[in-house]
């Protein structure tokens, strides 16, 4: 049997450890928050980059090729299933071509690049040098941040430009 | 009820209130300025469910013995459903001016998941932890 002061010493540890375990697992889930933030930002601003794009004219078709170069810029988490879809696409939404390619791991350092074909009919591109209609690339930039291949967080950036010609 | 418990509960009860209510929906104000839409984004609930939490931290707070773990308890389970319905609201920002065009989608995936179940874990150590410290009071007395 134990003595009122054992109990209230193994108690005092109970309280307090549980305690100090608690507030642990809410600083853990504090700091990977911040962990993933901070690699996101710099993935954001120094993470991908278009290094190569040109245009080349064949008979009956403009052909855009697009380079873009990833690079886990980030400290903590590998970059899992980025998925890189390009699409060209007038105002009316009519698409006239998509290409996507899919990166699976990039881990912390490392870097990839990915190449994007698109092809437009030589109609439509004249009618877009006239100026007659308005072209739109869109970009869907979709990736996993995660460890150890745990994906943890998905990232998703769509942008849409217009193609200034004319 | 000493002092020093009284000035946690109140500081305790203040901190949630700020970081559950008022800090989304001034957060999204900010963002909203900037030209950011948030479409998923319901400021009634988080008012309501931060409101809900708020209210039980203090509660948790003023109640003490069993009733007081079981709030505290409580308290973290409604925590864990605000955090749920807080993070399904910010998965998708849209930036859309006549100039450009931008999305953020964000699926919070696997560390959703992390978040709810870290919450409901903290929550059940940290009522045990308030029942041995009750336990430990009671043998003082003795």
């Amino acid at each position: 049997m134990c003595s009122i002061s054992e109990v209230v010493f193994i108690m005092s540890i109970l309280s307090n450890s549980l305690k100090a375990l608690a507030i642990i697992l809410g600083l853990i889930l504090s700091a990977g928050s911040t962990l993933i933030a901070l690699d996101a930002q710099n993935l954001a601003k120094s993470g991908v980059k278009i290094v190569n794009q040109n245009s080349e004219t064949l008979a009956d078709e403009v052909v855009l090729t697009v380079e873009i170069e990833i690079d886990n810029t980030g400290y903590f988490f590998d970059i899992y299933g980025v998925n890189i879809t390009l699409l060209i696409m007038d105002n009316n939404d009519n698409i006239y071509d998509k290409d996507t390619e899919v990166i699976e791991h990039i881990p912390v350092g490392g870097s990839e690049t990915a190449t994007l074909s698109l092809s437009i009919p030589i109609d439509v591109a004249q009618e877009w040098q006239n100026g007659n209609i308005d072209l739109f690339a869109k970009l869907y930039f979709i990736f996993w941040f995660g460890k150890y291949d745990y994906r943890l967080i998905k990232f998703g950036i769509v942008g849409v430009s217009e193609l200034r010609g004319g | 009820m000493d002092k020093l418990s009284t000035t946690k509960t109140f500081l305790n009860t203040i901190i949630t209130f700020v970081s559950l209510v008022i800090a989304p929906v001034y957060g999204i104000a900010y963002i909203e300025s900037l030209g950011i839409y948030v479409p998923y984004f319901d400021q009634n609930t988080i008012i309501i469910l931060g409101s809900i939490v708020t209210a039980l931290t203090l509660l948790s707070g003023i109640t003490k013995k069993g009733a007081g773990a079981t709030m505290t308890f409580i308290k973290y389970l409604a925590s864990a459903y605000y955090s749920y319905r807080a993070m399904n609201m910010f998965t998708r920002f849209v930036l859309s001016t006549p100039e450009t065009y931008g999305e953020l989608i964000i699926d919070w995936g696997l560390w959703l998941a992390l978040v709810i179940a870290t919450t409901l874990v903290s929550g059940l150590l940290a009522s045990l932890g308030k029942l041995a410290e009750e336990e430990k009071k009671k043998e003082k007395k003795k």
